[in-house]
């Protein structure tokens, strides 16, 4: 049967009710995408003034509608597969998806609060998140490598153009022109790398795929350069060493919301890829993606670590902590089974609220003249503004891995799984990296409790306190009671282990 | 599983030897006498005046972009219009959403100025 033959009979038996259904499995998905739409037509007629307001407004709509459709759907114990397999609406999309409406709402009111300071025009910054949170969704819903590959572009084309944001400044426009070339770079890896996979499985279908590649596969050349290409490319999106040298200049030179949003919603849904790609499709010769994910695991951690110390900028600091934190997931990717993709999943939820809130904090500094993401401008946060300090303390202390913080429980988890997987030699280095990385997280809280001259009160600005706050919050009562996410996990993780274990 | 894509193998060989051939042959055989408003860039016969490159509005950009968009738009009809009859009215609405999209767009790009030249 060809390809023609096949579109022509499965058009035919498709009723109405089936196409419900489908759609019914990509709610939250398609409300987030209709939002987006009105939000552009609102965008376009409505009086200059009114503009911003209604798109934020309509922004927060969609979102907590696509929240709701998605908790909806996940207590009925999940969805399933629709449109011919190429997306599903599986619990471990669900949990993906309630994050993202999570974070797309805390987005939504840095970003509102930012740009009323630096003077910028806000409708078009909501568009854009709205745009990456689709593809962001998407992705973590894809089952098929043509979805997974249109639902990547969708969310890295928003993010190239978010990331030139501020018009007037030279060093997002630089940021903007590197990412753009960069991701075109990685996307033409994974792409390649799909078209390989394609042709030594003969199925697009992750399903199919997996049922198509058997273990004694593993020499077939075509499929091992299919497997090594989409390493290089998810590395890439996950800003993995070596392939991170993009990541510093862009999270510098991009707007602070778009920095915190895409650090971690960036991170989030390329691990959900690599999961459902590498952990579900390719389970058969997961020996072989094993040791290249070790390698930029290794890789990413030690660089990572190294380079955050010598940093005098916030954001580039943040930006190498990125780059070993990936380095730590990949550890509870590589371990795989149950515990391994729980810990994974735990630990993304831990890191968006860790990363940005301390990237929410850094938007209470900015002004009319620019952000201010130095060290030395956080001297003296602390006596500035007592909650603000205790809460970057806190963000910097989970990012380190302190009990009884949300990061020292995730990290736990991970490593244990790598253990309890046979990855000790991984664990070994994982732990010796995070000793590390204490250094620089120490010294981001020294600067914040170190007295300054400058005694002034900080602009009270009500967007990202309440992001902070409740980053903190969610930091600190994971960290008392993880079991609230994890047992989310380990319900999320079930999908990807099924198509797996035949 | 090598073995299927023998013959993809087989034409590029085919294709590159052809071609090279071809200019090869073209080269030692044919006369060559060149010079010089022979070897000048074809203008439609007119004389060049200016070399090519040189700086040009960033506006052509936008304009290309925008045919972009809207040429790939009718490119998914053609696929469409094969198959509608087996689509029936499933088929007919998914387009008017796919156009309503592009319309949506177009209203934007319009209204922010963007069909504007100056």
């Amino acid at each position: 049967m060809n390809g023609l033959q096949l579109a022509a009979t499965a058009a035919v038996d498709y009723p109405p009710s089936q196409a419900f259904g489908d759609l019914s499995q990509i709610a939250p998905i398609a409300t987030l995408a209709v939002a987006m739409i009105v939000a552009i037509l609102a965008d376009a007629v409505l009086p200059f003034p009114r503009r911003g307001p209604v798109v934020m407004a309509i922004s927060a709509a969609g979102l907590v509608v696509a929240f709701a459709f998605a908790f909806g759907s996940w207590l009925q114990g999940g969805g399933h597969s629709a449109y011919f397999g190429f997306v599903t609406g599986d619990n471990f999309a669900l949990y993906f998806e309630m994050l993202f409406s999570v974070l797309g709402l805390m987005t939504l009111v840095v970003s509102h609060a930012y740009v009323r300071r630096r003077g910028l025009y806000e409708a078009e910054l909501h568009i854009l998140t709205l745009a990456a949170l689709v593809g962001m969704m998407a992705l973590a819903a894809a089952t098929s490598l043509v979805t997974v590959f249109v639902a990547l572009e969708t969310l890295s084309l928003a993010l190239y153009v978010a990331t030139g944001y501020s018009r007037r400044d030279t060093t997002s426009q630089e940021a903007a022109a590197k990412y753009l070339l960069i991701g075109g770079f990685a996307s033409a890896f994974v792409l390649y790398g799909m078209a390989l996979v394609y042709g030594a499985s003969g199925s697009t279908l992750l399903p199919e795929i997996n049922k198509a590649i058997t273990a004694n596969q593993a020499s077939n050349p075509i499929l091992i350069l299919g497997v090594v290409m989409l390493a290089v490319g998810f590395s890439f999106k996950i800003s993995g060493a070596p392939f991170h040298q993009w990541t510093p200049d862009v999270y510098q030179g991009a707007p602070l919301p778009v920095t915190a949003f895409m650090s971690v919603g960036t991170k989030a849904a390329a691990f959900a890829m690599i999961i459902r790609v590498f952990g579900s499709g390719l389970a058969n010769v997961s020996t072989e993606w094993q040791v290249l994910l070790a390698f930029v695991a290794v890789l990413s951690m030690v660089v990572g670590n190294l380079a955050a110390i010598v940093q005098s900028s916030v954001k580039r600091l943040l930006a190498y902590s990125g780059i070993a934190q990936g380095g730590y997931m990949l550890v509870g990717v590589i371990a795989g089974g149950r515990d391994g993709v729980a810990a994974v999943l735990f630990y993304l939820a831990a890191y968006v609220f860790m990363n940005f809130g301390a990237f929410a904090v850094l938007t209470v500094l900015v002004d009319r003249r620019g952000e201010h993401d130095q060290l030395d401008d956080l001297t003296g946060l602390g006596y500035r503004n007592q909650p603000l300090g205790i809460l970057m303390t806190v963000f910097m202390l989970s990012l380190a891995g302190f009990p009884p913080l949300v990061g020292f429980i995730g990290k736990f988890f991970l490593f244990r799984a790598a253990v309890a997987g046979g990855w000790t030699w991984l664990v070994v280095i994982a732990v010796l990296a995070s000793v590390i990385s204490v250094a620089y997280y120490l010294r981001v809280v020294y600067h914040v409790w170190t007295p300054s001259a400058e005694q002034a009160h900080l602009r009270r600005m009500p967007g990202p306190l309440v992001a902070v706050l409740a980053s903190g919050i969610l930091a600190l009562i994971l960290g008392v009671f993880p079991t609230l996410i994890l047992v989310a996990g380990l319900t999320g993780a079930a999908p990807v282990l099924v198509a797996a274990g035949h | 599983m090598l073995s299927d894509y023998a013959p993809l193998v087989i034409y590029a060989v085919i294709v590159v030897g052809v071609v090279g051939l071809l200019i090869t042959l073209s080269n030692l055989l044919g006369p060559q006498k060149p010079y010089k408003s022979k070897l000048l860039p074809y203008e439609s016969g007119i004389v060049p005046v200016d070399p090519a490159r040189k700086r040009y509005s960033v506006r052509f950009y936008l304009t290309a972009m925008l045919f972009i968009i809207f040429d790939v738009e009718a490119v998914f009809f053609y696929p469409w219009a094969v198959v509608l009859r087996q689509l029936r009215w499933y088929g007919v609405i998914e387009m008017l959403v796919f156009i309503g999209i592009l319309l949506v767009a177009l209203v934007h790009i319009w209204r922010k100025g963007g069909l504007e030249w100056e």
